[in-house]
């Protein structure tokens, strides 16, 4: 890559987890981070040290963690619970459910979360009450997402996207309907459209609320990475190799052609915007995070590699730093300085 | 309810996925729950079922730093097999880290072919048949339940629908797990070992819909030619047809090409090399119903280079 770097990325540090690290999540406040692996183990780990508290194990496998805008904390795994960490308590509230957890997401507006278990939909309170659930999906629910404005929370599985008002669980739910197992659920920021990914090789875009919808075919495999960028106007697309960069701005996407980003050579299991500055950061197969800043660059502004796949990745809330999972379980955070 | 046992080989990592019936016990395997998710998916002119379920349940186990040396997958009485192994032709990810071995039914002695003789409504399809006409090998079991004339009974019956799995049996509800694990069905590198005595036509006496044709022609055939008379026939006839197999001898190519397929799905890779003096024969197999053989050698034989 001849590309001039204008952002270095260098280790801070890195500790191990036993088995696939499923995710890494900085808090809100980015002053600690969460972590859960396939081995089971979950903790909380020092942004600055990489000191570890650990909390509750699940067996099996923890599959998916959020955190919330306060700093509540839910961690679900493949063991069918999940447990609930009020900010600042490392003691949860635990919650049984009868499949396993593959998707958490906080409501943005409430101390509300939404569970993905089975074919059900859950939404329950911090402390565990109000729980409520949405039963008998066409398929496993694969990812959840809420509105913006935290009034609907909805649910990615073959068939679509369903949608519930959990202050109003006897109304109506919405459906946006398209036939194929739909993989992802992302909410631009802005909340003017919802992305999902589907198994056939597509994505899937509707406007909230009118459900018109949008769809992009012709990629090579499924598609399980999307991202959207902060200001709710670009959509990457991760397949499987290359990003494909929608623009959505105007009369939105319908024959444009997308920008692409190439410079892996594996498939990305991971893509991220940094809501502070608007760069990108992938993570994949191949080893190696890639930093880009699209549309201004095509190739990577930086990048690392790492000695196994980057299966998790997200930007510590400052812009200033990333934290990265790998395939065998290690956990790094990696300083972003600007030249 | 464990129904059948498989005798533990000391030291195999086993992985069992079943359904909420499962009836096969292994010692010291992981066993995971999955709850049969069927769903369709369209490609062009490729359509077919998967297991939903099995992707992402075998996507988690295939992350884990623990390798295991096989993963069994049992459905449940009257699944189709098909969605299960196109599965493993559709998914990109299993494709590249999983590689599916065999289909493996076990067939009751004593009831099978009550089973088969089931009338069922029109456009409804007899499962026992079905599953039947997609295994890999057979497994005769309750063999003790009934004497020598009906095993061999049975095993003709099996036959007429069958031509080319490997029947073996188990007795009191044991079955080697050798019969099970390892078949190297669908591996394009082993020989598919096609006698040529079933390929001639025999007399049944049962109205099957559901039959083997296996065809043979001398000669190379013409690569395109092929491909496109394949893709054609696949994408028009493959719900009808269940399994085919072929070791194929192309115009311009040293080695044999070895065919697999399920349904519309198929996939085809380089065999072994032909000797020098050898002289160069195509057979295929298909397995499933309404087939024309006649109609089927004509076409192959069009493709001859």
């Amino acid at each position: 890559m001849s590309t001039t770097r204008s952002l270095e990325l260098t280790p801070r540090w890195s500790t191990a987890f036993e088995d696939y690290l499923t995710v890494a999540r900085f808090g809100p406040d980015g002053s600690r981070l969460a972590a859960g692996s396939l081995s089971g183990e979950a903790a909380l780990l020092d942004a600055e040290t990489g000191h570890r508290s650990a909390l509750a194990p699940h067996e099996m496998g923890v599959l998916d963690l959020s955190w919330s805008g306060d700093g509540h904390l839910a961690v679900g795994g493949q063991d069918n619970t999940v447990r609930l960490y009020a900010a600042g308590s490392l003691q949860p509230v635990t919650l049984e459910l009868d499949r396993w957890v593959t998707s958490v997401a906080w409501s943005p507006s409430a101390p509300q979360v939404a569970v993905a278990y089975g074919r059900s939909l859950g939404v329950a309170r911090v402390d565990g009450s109000s729980a409520l659930s949405f039963d008998d999906h066409p398929s496993t629910v694969e990812a959840v997402g809420w509105s913006i404005d935290g009034t609907r929370v909805g649910a990615a599985c073959y068939g679509g996207l369903h949608w519930y008002q959990p202050a109003e669980p006897e109304a109506t739910g919405r459906v946006f309907a398209w036939k194929g197992s739909m993989l992802s659920l992302d909410v631009a920021p802005g909340g003017r459209w919802v992305a999902s990914g589907c198994q056939d090789a597509s994505v899937h875009v509707w406007r909230l609320w009118s459900g018109e919808d949008l769809q992009m075919a012709g990629y090579p495999t499924k598609i399980t990475e999307l991202a959207w960028d902060p200001t709710g106007r670009y959509l990457a697309v991760a397949n499987p190799d290359e990003i494909t960069l929608w623009d959505f701005a105007g009369k939105g996407p319908q024959g444009t052609t997308p920008l692409t980003l190439a410079g892996h050579e594996g498939s990305i299991h991971c893509l991220a915007y940094c809501p502070r500055t608007g760069l990108l950061a992938s993570g994949g197969a191949d080893g190696l995070v890639a930093v880009w800043q699209p549309p201004k660059r095509s190739g990577p502004v930086a990048a690392f590699d790492h000695d196994a796949e980057v299966v998790s990745l997200q930007w510590h809330p400052d812009g200033g730093a990333l934290v990265t999972g790998c395939a065998d379980g290690t956990v790094r955070v990696l300083d972003a300085t600007a030249h | 309810m464990v129904n059948y046992v498989l005798r533990e080989q000391h030291g195999k990592r086993i992985a069992v996925i079943e359904n909420e019936f499962g009836e096969i016990g292994i010692d010291d395997a992981l066993v995971l729950d999955a709850e049969e998710e069927i769903f369709e998916m369209n490609n062009g002119c490729i359509c077919c079922t998967v297991r939903g379920d099995l992707i992402r349940i075998l996507g988690n186990l295939l992350r884990r730093r623990d390798r295991f040396d096989h993963i069994l997958i049992e459905t449940t009485g009257l699944a189709d097999p098909a969605p299960v192994a196109q599965t493993f032709f559709v998914d990109d990810e299993l494709a590249a880290r999983v590689r599916l071995d065999a289909i493996v039914t076990l067939v009751d002695a004593k009831h099978v072919v009550a089973h088969l003789d089931e009338v069922k409504p029109d456009g409804v399809e007899n499962e026992a048949v079905e599953q039947v006409a997609f295994a890999d090998r057979l497994v005769l079991t309750k063999t003790d339940l009934v004497d020598d004339d009906t095993v061999r009974s049975v095993v003709e019956r099996l036959r007429s629908i069958n031509a080319v799995a490997d029947i073996t049996t188990a007795t009191k509800g044991v079955v080697d797990l050798d019969a099970v694990l390892d078949v190297g069905a669908f591996d394009l590198e082993r020989a598919i070992d096609l006698d040529p005595a079933f390929l001639t036509d025999t007399d049944h006496q049962h109205d099957e819909t559901v039959t083997s044709v296996g065809i043979e022609v001398t000669g190379e055939l013409d690569g395109p030619k092929l491909n496109e008379w394949l893709g054609h026939l696949l994408s028009t006839k493959g719900v009808d047809i269940f399994r085919s197999k072929g070791i194929l001898a192309i115009a311009g190519e040293d080695v044999r090409h070895v065919f697999q397929g399920v349904h519309m799905l198929f996939d085809s890779e380089p065999g072994q090399p032909w000797a020098p003096e050898e002289q160069r024969t195509s057979r295929m197999v298909f397995i499933g119903r309404n087939l024309d053989r006649h109609e089927l050698t004509t076409s192959l034989q069009a493709c001859l280079a």
